[in-house]
């Protein structure tokens, strides 16, 4: 099964090292980010949806960056 | 759980309810049994393009729908348990029973744990073709990592697979 996470937490993501994972820059418990900012979160969850189609090495990460909106 | 492990985890839980019982979470889970020799997990591709996939939603906030038991957000060793979230039931009737992050933005709006609403709209955009139901939900605090492989992994995997999805996003907590 393909997966992805978006995650906050890079400690224990490295320890389980999942196939493909979006960090976002958010404190625990705000993963896709600002409450009722639904941009931000359609965007986020957009790259972190690309990485199933681009990602092929085992536990690619990306950070996410606002201009990752714009692609 | 083999023996060598039972006896592993119920050594570090004896040494570690006092920390426990008293929430210095930090302190208690310095030296938590954990698993070992875990290999970086290959990416398994998509079988078509993603504007043709169903996506199952996962999240590890502990979340339960109406006329669903409580997750047992209190228990110190955690909750082995899923949940299967119908994902037409509105957001405004579930609740999050995780109780070791901050729970006020996602009271706020569920989305920022739980993005349904999000993932709905990139299934009405063509972004992905639709939302696999039922969506996971699962507690992320836990102090067993055997039962979690061993019980929760495989009841999400199960879960997943019986959603007829394609891919799974996971939001962990």
């Amino acid at each position: 099964m393909p997966t992805v996470e978006i995650a906050t937490n890079r400690g224990p993501t490295s320890l389980v090292m999942p196939p493909r994972v979006l960090f976002t820059p958010h404190e625990r418990g705000k993963n896709l980010g600002t409450p009722g900012a639904t941009d931000l979160q359609r965007a986020i969850l957009r790259a972190a949806l690309r990485l199933l189609e681009t990602a092929h090495e085992p536990f690619t990460t990306q950070d996410w960056e606002p201009e990752l909106a714009l692609t | 759980m083999t023996p060598h492990e039972q006896q592993v985890y119920q050594a570090w839980l004896t040494r570690s309810r006092p920390l426990l019982e008293a929430k210095q979470w930090s302190e208690a889970m310095r030296d938590v049994p954990r698993l070992l020799d875990l290999e970086p997990a290959a990416p398994q591709p998509l079988a078509r393009p993603l504007s043709k996939s169903t996506v199952a939603l996962v999240t590890s906030a502990g979340i339960t729908q109406p006329g669903q038991p409580p997750v047992d957000g209190e228990n110190i060793e955690g909750d082995y348990t899923i949940r299967l979230l119908d994902i037409d039931t509105p957001v405004s009737e579930l609740r999050i029973w995780h109780t070791h992050f901050a729970i006020t933005a996602a009271e706020q709006d569920i989305n920022v744990v739980y993005p349904i609403d999000r993932l709905n709209e990139l299934a009405a955009d063509g972004t992905i073709a639709r939302v696999a139901t039922p969506a996971v939900s699962f507690m992320g605090y836990f102090t067993n990592v055997f039962r979690m492989r061993d019980e929760v992994a495989p009841a999400i995997v199960a879960a997943v697979r019986e959603s007829a999805a394609d891919a799974a996003l996971l939001v962990p907590v």
